[in-house]
Formats: structure tokens, sequence, C-alpha cells
């Protein structure tokens, strides 16, 4: 059972109707989207919309109150978190959580090992990923060693050893310098180029317009806009939600 | 640091085993699993024949071959203790469980019903991983402290069910006759008892190697990241904790075999078995391989030589030292003997750069 | 029916289990850290009962309040000022270093009293009144009585006073309260001086009823941790709810299955209330289970 969006690419993730509600509340309320094979989309939303949660239903981090969930036509609903990642699906968390006491390299293979059990396989593949993401020359360096930045790139390594298919990136860009910033970009850029999907939450609209092919916005956990980025940055509805924050509104 | 040579040779090499083990010792291995493989089982087969050659020793020194032999023996039930607890940060207080359960199969099969002894350490391993199975998912949910505690009521209970209960021989235990005793002879134990701390440290080196050891690492430091990584914490720690279940209750089952006599308190005391062969572990270097290894080799025997020599003193000296041990060790010495070795060579390693 | 004689001894047990559990509870809420070795406390109580009793001829609800409890307090001020304080965010060490506590202190009291069991004579030892048709012994009435004040009065504490005010910003959030001028160090050693005390005073005041082993803490902590868990982590009324549900499921176990059971009965309430609602009847979730 393959959906097909307006490209007509496979669909590989499809959100259905996903609320998740805490006593009254509602952090996230029938959230729905797709995401085809190879596109990039971007979760945005003023700060408190629910997309952190989103991601925490996506990844199976958090129950769903309501709604389901499929991946490459499975429904995972209620599948845990490691099921759902040996599926291939990765991801990153805002706070970044490096293992401290293990290497760069281990780190690695941690997220490796569900796809490649034996050691030397792991040791590859974590090698190969490393590489990708620039940390090679940092491979034997305690992962608690790192910089902000190296940190976030060993979240990415990880979260990619594992034969993943789809990548979510919850404010991979956050607390990143413009260099570094840049840097991700084109990182996440060459994931896509060799075949990723990639669900990313961001802030940074600038980001947000150069990669995503599809936008999702979010506002106190519903969807108020989807589409293509600039129409939806653009329309006047995303602009009052996110009105007050001027820093969000790059031109 | 590794300089910039070293990685052009990482990343030009190819996917051959032993290169990749040569260029990681250019990287620095900072964990004890990252060391090559070679070296790996050279040291140990290095350590076990040491060993033989102490024991080979000993011979003839019946008293100093006895503190030897279950000096080793202790140094296993560490190392064993050592993959939930040490590796997979899970303190467990309820080790004396699986040590009673093997070593109650055994007396109880052997002495009641005839069976071979060996025979009987099979039954009692699989009673403790079934103990384990059934115990971890209640206990496996809590957090650390409450994991203890846990665990800590679990062997009050298994002691006060092993004295109620009569076929267990009640407070009075059970003694093996000597007529079905077939090995009395203290060399001999001592080598069978090095054959158990071979197996151990063996099961250890591959769990630290391999897949278990890292899941068990990353669910330690980070439930969230472990999980994201497809590892599941609980299947992780039930895993570590059967391991472990199993090779204590086997080395319960072979102590009770040496000594020929079991009663409760020699089984599931907190003192003697339930917090002290964790303090083994964190003497030696709590989370090591070698660690769990030499606290047992050096603390056993030491402490059950002080406790023969000062016979005079009050009851309870001794155990009052192990107190002071504890809280000191707790307090000044965490990293054990081996933690701070490695530390030394670390702090070496960094300044020769 | 011997139903409500078995009803009340576990209701008297379970006063002295709450009182102990007081304590517990309290180092747990305000300072994070589970004491192993606070059924030491206990022993030691009843042991200064005894030797209060013997050398002094005080009895045990006079030496309570005038010994044991200061003596008890500035002990556990040091004890967290030494060996606590500097272990604050290391579980695994706070764990090794309570236990050593446990084993140091169980065994100087093994080679104090060369393992002798001790009896403390006092006027109210074998007395006993009549209420309601049943014949109540006095000691164990007293020592429930006095549990349920002193939880109400420590939960009245916590709620109004300044200092139980204190107490609870610092449970809440230690940052915020350094922030408030509030010293968290201090309050800290003050708490931990208290439990202590609380569980000595506990056991002065049981010394009539109970004689004294070298290894009778644990016998107290044991079921201390089970109220604890089944009252709720933090929660002072809990504690007293609890205790008294550990005691009469206790005596009424021991009544109709086994007394040697005991440890039996407070594993399964522990694990029960663990899988069912780890948060115990008022305690907040998530502080025992990890997700």
């Amino acid at each position: 059972m393959i959906g097909v969006t307006e490209q007509g690419a496979a669909t590989l993730l499809e959100v259905k109707g996903v609320s998740r509600r805490f006593g009254g509340l509602s952090a996230v309320d029938d959230v729905s989207f797709k995401t085809a094979k190879g596109e990039v989309v971007a979760i945005v939303g003023p700060n408190g919309a629910g997309k952190t949660t989103l991601f925490n239903l996506l990844s199976g981090h958090l129950p769903l109150s309501s709604g389901e969930i499929e991946f490459d036509g499975q429904t995972i609903t209620n599948l845990p978190a490691h099921r759902r990642a040996r599926l291939g699906m990765g991801r990153t968390f805002q706070i970044v959580h490096p293992i401290p006491s293990l290497t760069v390299l281990e780190n690695t293979m941690v997220g490796a090992f569900h796809a490649y059990p034996k050691r030397n396989q792991a040791i590859k593949r974590a090698e190969e990923c490393l590489e990708r993401l620039g940390l090679m020359s940092q491979a034997g360096m305690l992962a608690g060693n790192l910089t902000l930045g190296g940190r976030k790139r060993l979240e990415v390594a990880r979260a990619v050893a594992g034969n993943t298919r789809l990548l979510m990136l919850d404010e991979v860009m956050a607390g990143l310098n413009p260099t570094e910033t840049e840097e991700a970009v084109q990182m996440i850029a060459s994931l896509q180029a060799d075949g990723m999907t990639v669900v990313v939450v961001e802030h940074d609209l600038k980001v947000v317009r150069a990669l995503a092919a599809h936008v999702v916005v979010l506002d106190h956990g519903a969807v108020i806009a989807a589409g293509e980025p600039n129409e939806v940055l653009d329309s006047p509805q995303v602009v009052e939600a996110y009105l007050g924050t001027k820093r969000s509104r790059h031109e | 640091m590794t300089k910039p040579e070293q990685v052009q040779a990482g990343e030009e090499r190819t996917c051959a085993s032993a290169k990749s083990g040569l260029s990681l010792k250019k990287l620095k291995p900072s964990h004890a699993s990252m060391v090559s493989a070679r070296t790996a089982w050279a040291s140990y087969v290095g350590a076990l024949v040491a060993l033989a050659v102490v024991l080979v020793l000993l011979k003839g020194d019946e008293y100093f071959l006895g503190l030897a032999a279950v000096g080793i023996l202790f140094a296993a039930l560490a190392c064993a203790w050592n993959i939930i607890g040490g590796f997979g940060g899970q303190f467990s207080l309820g080790h004396a469980v699986f040590f009673g359960v093997g070593a109650y199969s055994v007396c109880l099969l052997r002495v009641n019903h005839g069976w071979s002894p060996w025979l009987a350490l099979v039954v009692g391993a699989v009673l403790s991983a079934i103990v384990a199975l059934l115990l971890a998912w209640p206990l496996f949910r809590l957090s650390g402290v409450f994991f203890a505690i846990g665990t800590m009521v679990l062997a009050e209970v298994a002691f006060a069910l092993s004295i109620y209960f009569e076929w267990t021989g009640g407070a009075a235990g059970v003694t093996i006759p000597f007529a079905m005793r077939t090995i009395n002879d203290t060399f001999t134990w001592g080598v069978i008892f090095l054959g158990f701390l071979a197996a151990c440290l063996a099961v250890s080196i591959l769990v630290v190697r391999g897949r278990l050891g890292y899941y068990l690492v990353a669910v330690k430091e980070n439930h969230e990241a472990a999980s994201a990584a497809g590892a599941s914490p609980l299947a992780v720690k039930t895993i570590g904790l059967v391991i472990s279940a199993v090779l204590t209750a086997i080395g319960g089952g072979l102590f009770i075999m040496y000594l020929g006599f079991l009663d409760p308190p020699s089984v599931f005391s907190l003192v003697d078995v339930g917090v002290f062969i964790p303090l083994l572990a964190l003497v030696g270097g709590i989370g090591t391989i070698v660690g769990p290894v030499l606290g047992g080799l050096l603390l056993q025997p030491a402490q059950a030589y002080f406790r023969g020599e000062f016979a005079d003193l009050p009851p309870g000296t001794s155990q009052a030292f192990i107190g002071v041990l504890l809280i000191v060790v707790a307090l000044y010495f965490q990293d054990g003997i081996w933690g701070k070795v490695k530390n030394f060579m670390r702090k070496k390693r960094d300044r020769r750069d | 029916m011997d139903l409500p004689i078995v009803v009340v001894a576990g209701l008297f047990t379970g006063g002295i289990y709450a009182l102990v559990a007081v304590g517990l509870n309290l180092v747990f809420g305000v300072i994070r850290v589970v004491n192993f070795a606070h059924g030491e406390f206990v022993m030691f109580g009843m042991y200064g009962a005894y030797v209060a009793s013997l050398w002094w001829g005080l009895g045990p609800y006079i030496s309570s309040w005038l010994i044991v409890v200061p003596v008890t307090f500035v002990l556990g001020v040091l004890i967290q000022k030494f060996v606590i304080q500097p272990l604050l965010r290391q579980h695994l060490m706070q764990i090794f270093a309570t236990f050593g506590l446990l084993i140091l202190f169980q065994n100087i009291a093994l080679a104090a009293t060369r393992g002798e069991t001790l009896t403390v004579k006092s006027s109210s030892s074998s007395s006993s009144i009549e209420v309601f048709g049943l014949s109540l012994d006095v000691t164990r009435l007293i020592v429930l009585i006095v549990a349920v004040i002193f939880t109400g009065a420590i939960m009245l504490f916590l709620r109004t006073s300044i200092y139980g005010v204190a107490m609870r910003a610092v449970s809440q959030d230690r940052a915020t309260a350094t922030l408030m001028g509030i010293n968290v160090n201090r309050t800290y050693a003050v708490v931990f001086g208290a439990s202590t005390a609380i569980a000595a005073f506990a056991g002065a005041l049981i010394s009539p009823a109970y004689s004294v082993t070298p290894t009778i803490g644990l016998s107290f902590a044991l079921p201390a941790f089970a109220v604890v868990i089944l009252g709720g982590l933090g929660s002072v009324g809990g504690s007293l709810v609890g205790g008294l549900i550990v005691g009469v499921v206790e005596a009424l176990s021991g009544y109709y299955i086994d007394p040697a059971l005991k440890q039996a009965v407070w594993f399964v309430l522990f694990l029960a209330v663990l899988i069912i609602r780890p948060a115990g009847l008022f305690g907040q979730r998530g502080d025992v289970e990890m997700d």
C-alpha cells in the first residue's frame, strides 16, 4: 500500500490524525501529513507549537493519544522506539545525547549495530559514516570532549549508521554559528542526494527555504498551513503566528 | 589526539579486519573494548597462565592454596556481577539469590536425589536464568537506587524463605556427606575455579567487544539515545542480567561442592555475598574487565586471611573493617585500582602528544 | 474473634514502621538520597535507651528526649557532612557508602555486645490497658499515638513554618532555592540529622517492647522501604498511611499464613506497588520509575 504525493513519488512516512493530550491540554492536535521518499520536509512553528512533541510521537519516545503513523506502508503506531529505529527511522535530539564514556567511533557503532551486528562490520560502517560527516579525525576522542558542533554531527552519524531511510533532525542548527550552519545545510543536502528522506524541525527559516520541498506549519499543536516553503512561509496566517519573533522573519 | 598521517592511513584503508585493528590502535583507544582482538585474548591467556603458575607454586601449603583457590572463585563471581552491575550500571544487591539458587540446586539434587553435581549445576543455571527473566520486567522499570533496593529486598526474602521451608534444610542447611564428595583435593578445586574464571572472563570479553556490551553502556548512560539507536533498554538489561545470573549460579554451585556444606547465612548473607561481590568489583575497578578480577584476587584472600589471623578480636571486627572499606572506597577511590591505572596511562599518553 | 486483636497488633507495628519511614522519606524527598543505614539508627536509639536505663536509671520516655535524640542528631549531621554531601550526585557510590555505614554500625554493635541480646526494663514494660474490651499493650499504644501526632506535626511544620517551606523549596528546586538565599547544605545537614534522630527516637520508644540485637536494624529498615514506596516518595502523610497498611497486612498474613514469612510480605507489597502504581498512594509519578 504505497501512497502517492503530488510529485508521484512513493510515500515513506504518513502521519494520520496524530494527537497527544496531557490531561485536558492537546500538545499535538490532529496532525496529518505525508513525506515522499527522498524529500526534505520541514516542520516549523513558533515556540511551544508542539514540534518536538510531534517528533517524539513519530520516533516512538512518546505514545499517541490518537491517530496512526505509517512508515513505508507499515503501521508503526504501537511500535516502541527501538523497533522503529530498526525499521530505518533515525533521529537526533534537540539537546544532544552523546554517550559520554564511549569514543566518537563507538558512539556511531551503537547506531550501526542493529543493521551490522558483527563487531567488524559495525566498525567499518561507523568509519564510513564518520568520514561522511567529517568526524574521522576525532574518531578516537571521547564523545564528551567534542564541541557542540561536533556532538551534533555525531548525533547525525549515529542516526544514519543503521541503514537509515528516514532521518529526523530536531533543531539540529540550534546553537551553531553561520559557518557551521552552512556546513550542516550542505551535509543534509548531500544526504538527500544519496536518497535519504529527511524530516527537520527548524527555527531558522532561511535553512528551511534552502532545503525543504515541503513545509508543515504548527501552531498550538495543530497544522495551520502546509505546502511549498515560499507559498506557506509568506502567507498572512503563518506570519501572524510568528508575529513578535522578528528574528525568524528572514527576508 | 591523532596525528594527520595516522588519519590518512585510516581513511585509505580497506575493510580488512586485522588492519582496522591496527588503525584503531593508532587512534588511541580509550575503551578496553577497542584494543585489537589479538591483544585482548593474548592478555587473557597470559593472565590465566600466571594464575595457574601461582596455584602450582602454592601446592603443598593447604592454607594458602585454599585462600588462592577461593580468591579465584570470587574473582570470577565479581567478573560475572560486573557484566550487569558494572557494564550495565544496574547495581544489583541481589546476586546472592542467583548464588543461592545454584548452591541449593547442587546441594539438594545431590544429597536428596543422588544426582551428579555437574548435572545439578546445569539445573541451577537454568533455574537462575528463569528467576532473572521473571524479575527483569518489574525491577528494570526502576531507576538506580530503587533497583538496588528491590534486589536487596529480594535477597532478604530468599534468605527468609530458605530458613522457612523444610525441604531447603531450614536454618541448619544441608551437608553433603563425605562419601558423596568426589573431589576433595584443594589443588584440583583451584584448577576448577580457574577454569570457571576463564569462562567468566571470556564471557566478559565477548560481551564488552560485541553488540551487547555497547548497548549496555548506551542504555546505562542514556536511555533515549539507546532506544533511538535501535537498542531496547529492557531487552538489553535483561540479557545482561540473565548472563550474569547464570554465571553466578554456577559459581554458587561450585563453591558449595568445594565446601561440602551450606546454610542460609553463608549463601544469602548481605555482607559476605550480596554487598561483598560488588565491593570486590568496586575496589578493583568497576566497569572494567580487569578490575573485578583484580579486586577478587586481592581482597577476598586478604579478608579471609585477616579474619583468620585476628580471630581473637571481638566478633564482627573484620566485618566492621569491610564497612569502613566500603565507605572509604566510595568516597575516595571510586575508579578502583584498575581504573586509576587506566587514568594514569591515559594521562601519560595525552602528555606524550 | 481474634481478628480485631490481629488488626490492632498490625496497627501498632504499623505505627513503628511509619515513624521509622518518616525520616527515610524526608531524606529522600529533600536530599534525594537513600540511606541504607537508616535502620541502624533505630538500633542506636534502642541501645541508647538501654544504656541510659542501666547507667542513669532513666526510663526510655525521658532518655529518648534528653540523650538519644540530641546525640543522634549530631551524629546524623556529621555523617551527612562527611559521607553524604561529597557523594550528592553519585548514586552508585551513595549506595556503597551507606551500605558501608550499615555494616560498620551493625558490627560495632556486635563487637560491643558480643552478640548478647539486651532488654530495657521499664515501668510500662508489661502493662496493658483495656480499651473496648481488648487488652492493649501500653508501650505499643504510646508508639502508635506518638507516630500519628508526630507525622501530623511534621506535615504541619512543612506546610507552615519557614523552615518547612525552605525544605520543600530545596526538595523541588535546589538551584532556585540557593538563589533565594536558602543555605542548601545546611538544610541537608539538618534534615539528615533530623531523620536519624527520629529513627533513634522511635527506637528508644519501642525499647520496652523489643529486645535489641545487633541485626535488628534491617528488620525495621526493610519494611520502612516498603512503606516509603507504598505511601509515595516524599509524602510524609503517605508514610503514616503506608506504615499502618504494611503493619496490618503483615499481621494478617502472619495470622492466616505464617509469621515467619514477614519478609516475603514486605517484598510482595513492594513489588505490587511497583507494578501497579510506582508512585505509591500519595507520591508523584516519575520519582521511582525510569520512563
